[in-house]
């Protein structure tokens, strides 16, 4: 959808479709000037980075779950920073914990069944799955080369504009 | 998310069942056996039927060690497909909090 990769990378909207519109009424909200000066694109990314290092923190020795979790991944955790700095402004900051395998992974969830994930491994492939209704899913693996691949953010268009 | 038993080389979810029991039985069981041997303050915990877990192709294996303890097996070995089936449990879940004053 035109519309969709222009505000991912600040050009202009030419959509003409239903989804367009209702995409660019979404995006236009989540563009609104934040009440708070902090929330702006470095106090985003420092939220993020903070939100990183709590998970660090929780997980920061092996079995630190009690059933044997490993404890994080650095090279999960290098990638996870660079994830981060890379996901389009529009998209709120996820909630971030360390799977049992000591990957980082990133949640988005609007309601029980309107949910995103993606966890990131040591060597850079991304995990993700999500849930977008009663009986509509989506799941697979991509590479992580610095930018956030096309699936992962199809898929956090298609969470965000879902009716919650 | 389940975690690798790297002993026997099977992903599993560590759950205790709970049928029968009352609240603060339920709740001593969390203590006793998740939350305290951590050092950590217990808020809240995850309920699901076992007819769920089922329903999703996913078996429980009743240790009973310690008393009441299972494990949710037969998970899928790709991450992509654990963490489907992980937020499709997730979401028949129902979170009860704990009344901590």
């Amino acid at each position: 959808m035109v519309a969709r990769a222009d505000f991912l990378n600040g050009f202009a909207d030419s959509g003409l479709s239903e989804d367009a519109k209702t995409l660019r009424n979404l995006l236009c909200e989540m563009f609104k000037p934040s009440p708070s000066p902090s929330m702006g694109l470095e106090g985003r990314l420092r939220e993020a980075l903070e939100a990183i290092e709590t998970a660090c923190a929780e997980a920061s020795e092996d079995n630190w779950d009690g059933y044997g979790a490993r404890k994080f991944q650095p090279d999960s955790l290098k990638h996870a920073k660079i994830f981060v700095s890379a996901l389009p402004r529009v998209i709120p900051i996820p909630e971030v914990s360390v799977d049992p395998d000591g990957e980082f992974s990133f949640t988005w969830q609007r309601a029980p069944r309107l949910v995103f994930s993606v966890s990131i491994s040591k060597d850079g492939v991304l995990s993700y799955a999500g849930l977008f209704g009663r009986n509509k899913k989506a799941h697979g693996t991509e590479d992580f080369i610095q930018t956030i691949p096309k699936a992962v953010t199809d898929n956090l268009e298609r969470l965000f504009s879902a009716e919650a | 998310m389940p975690a690798l038993n790297k002993n026997i080389s099977i992903f599993q979810t560590s759950v205790f069942h709970i049928n029968g029991l009352d609240e603060a039985s339920i709740w001593v069981i969390g203590e006793t056996h998740v939350a305290g041997p951590l050092g950590k303050t217990l808020y809240g915990r995850g309920d699901i039927l076992a007819a769920v877990v089922e329903e999703k192709k996913l078996g429980i294996d009743y240790d009973n060690t310690p008393p009441r303890h299972a494990n949710i097996i037969g998970w899928p070995t790709e991450k992509h497909e654990q963490k489907s089936l992980a937020q499709e449990l997730a979401a028949e879940a129902k979170l009860k909090l704990r009344d901590l004053v």
